[in-house]
């Protein structure tokens, strides 16, 4: 209450203002910095979201091809070659 | 992270009964009498929005440039897309180009410097250090509510 007084009687009370200058540009940078990053951060959410919404979805082949076909049969028998061999809980036990 | 802290601020605010609306309105109420009475008594506001355009400038170029180097670093090191980094890079280029341009108009000029390179460096120290300071102030704060927190259980 008392510094609000002060403050808006400054010209009446013939209290040096220069500050006030100073305090005015504060807080423009203080409002253009809260611009800028919020601007900066929408352009680089935006071009991000952007390019992945071009990006084609993802097809499923119709058949496999012999290689492909080779490839997933052996990934399978690994895998089931490792469950038979599996005992349970952590072998380093 | 983020939205998890929001929500919680939200939470406990609606908890003690406190508006946002109110208490952001208590904070900038006092600014908006001070400034709205400067400019009854006349007081120059040419400042405040040259200040403004310099500073919203060079923290959004600012901004862009550590995505773009971040998206170029996820690119070299993780195997992410290349094409988000070249049209960062090539954003950031464009954005430099529209700074020059508009900083060199002299009514938009802050006093005292002449090249955009200097009015960039000046308003980028300047944004850094108010970041840093925000920065600061919300980690003491959360330390606090942490604090209390742990106090009550």
């Amino acid at each position: 209450m008392g510094a609000s007084l002060l403050l808006l009687n400054e010209e009446i009370l013939e209290i040096p203002n220069a500050s006030r200058t100073l305090f005015i540009k504060a807080s423009g940078t203080i409002v253009g910095t809260i611009i800028g990053f919020l601007s900066g951060i929408i352009i680089w959410f935006y071009v991000v979201q952007k390019l992945h919404s071009l990006e084609e979805s993802l097809d499923m082949d119709k058949s496999l091809t012999q290689d492909e076909r080779k490839l997933l049969l052996d990934k399978l028998k690994n895998d089931l070659e490792w469950l038979e061999g599996f005992e349970g809980g952590d072998g380093n036990e | 992270m983020i939205s998890n802290g929001w929500k919680d601020l939200r939470e406990g605010m609606v908890m003690s009964n406190i508006s946002l609306y109110r208490l952001v309105g208590f904070v900038l109420a006092p600014f908006l009498i001070l400034y709205l009475f400067w400019w009854s008594v006349g007081e120059e506001f040419n400042v405040f929005f040259i200040q403004l355009i310099n500073s919203a400038f060079s923290t959004t170029i600012l901004t862009l440039g550590i995505a773009t180097l971040c998206s170029w670093w996820f690119c070299l090191t993780r195997s992410s897309r290349i094409n988000i980094s070249i049209y960062l890079t090539m954003i950031l280029i464009v954005m430099c180009f529209i700074f020059q341009i508009c900083m060199s108009i002299e009514s938009i000029q802050p006093s005292g410097l002449y090249s955009p390179v200097a009015i960039f460096l000046k308003n980028g120290l300047e944004s850094l250090t108010i970041s840093l300071s925000v920065g600061f102030l919300l980690i003491i704060g959360m330390i606090i509510v942490k604090d209390s927190e742990l106090e009550e259980e």
